[in-house]
């Protein structure tokens, strides 16, 4: 491939980058490899070094800020014109209300992710707690109970306090599960920003 | 094997230490680095952007061969990074010390 080809592959790759961004880094790219070759490496191997352009870009989109990605996105290419900036106001009652939908939709499956966890966490704490109970209720109640169903209540309560324990630590394995979780949502998220061409 | 995070860290300090030993050029600050730590010509894009946005290096092009070459120059909050850096590798080279003795006095 000759730098040329590679050069506009890659500004291909990189089209939702704002214009000076894309130039910036395609002007990085285009001084790497006069250098390489100036240096005395050939043209096709310096391309090679560099990889494949569409991956390159994809690794150059994924990097940039999703602020960038999203203004990029929404803005129009040639930047604002009166025309461009009368139809966002017109359409102000469509974007808006559209975009917070969007936003509370987001927001709602965070908070449904991290609601299981709370529940799942009441729970472990509940059996602890019954566990404790069921140890020190024999004592406050030692007149009325006989030692040998005290005994067998206390034991109980021991049992059930090592169910607690494990419930709780079963918790907080699937704590960590749910930040991968959130984890893997806010990059689905970003995907989305990214187009499917440019990320090949 | 670095780890990851310790990678980029380590990466950004020999950049600057690089450029500090005179103002130095994309291509030209791979080749010095090498030797010493893998880098790759588009993980250094990123750090560049990162220490020139941070205060560390600015830029500046010269012309060379009827094409522009972008320069980067050392600033001194660049220069404060490259001696917080060997003040706190003091600290893991006497860490390493110790360990590397316990471990022979281990063997014998």
């Amino acid at each position: 491939m000759t730098k040329l080809d590679f050069l506009n592959a890659l500004e291909r790759g990189l089209q939702q980058l704002p214009q000076e961004e894309r130039e910036r880094h395609l002007s990085y790219y285009s001084e790497m490899l006069d250098d390489m070759i100036e240096d005395g490496t050939d043209e096709e191997q310096a391309v090679a070094t560099l990889g494949d352009a569409g991956a390159l870009a994809g690794e150059i989109l994924r990097e940039t800020s999703l602020p960038v990605l999203v203004k990029s996105r929404v803005k129009p290419q040639k930047g604002w014109d009166t025309g461009s900036i009368v139809f966002m106001i017109l359409c102000s009652p469509i974007w808006i209300p559209v975009s917070l939908v969007l936003l509370s939709l987001v927001l709602t499956v965070y908070i449904c992710i991290w609601s299981v966890f709370i529940a799942l966490f009441a729970v472990a704490a509940g059996i602890l707690v019954s566990g404790a109970v069921l140890i020190a209720a024999p004592w406050f109640a030692a007149p009325a109970v006989a030692l040998p169903d005290g005994l067998l209540m206390a034991g109980g309560g021991l049992i059930v306090i090592g169910l607690g324990i494990l419930a709780v630590l079963g918790v907080l394995a699937v704590g960590k599960g749910l930040v991968r979780l959130t984890g893997l949502f806010a990059r689905w998220i970003r995907s989305l920003f990214i187009k499917k061409e440019a990320a090949q | 094997m670095i780890d990851p995070q310790m990678r980029r860290g380590l990466l950004d300090i020999c950049v600057l230490s690089a450029v500090s030993r005179g103002d130095s050029y994309g291509y030209k600050i791979i080749k010095d680095i090498s030797p010493c730590i893998r880098i790759s010509e588009s993980t250094l894009y990123p750090i560049l952007r990162r220490l020139e946005s941070s205060g560390c290096l600015t830029e500046y092009s010269v012309e060379h061969n009827s094409r522009l070459r972008k320069f980067y120059h050392i600033t001194e909050e660049g220069q404060k990074q490259i001696d917080s850096f060997l003040e706190s590798w003091q600290e893991i080279a006497d860490v390493y010390k110790y360990i590397r003795e316990g471990r022979s006095s281990d063997e014998t």
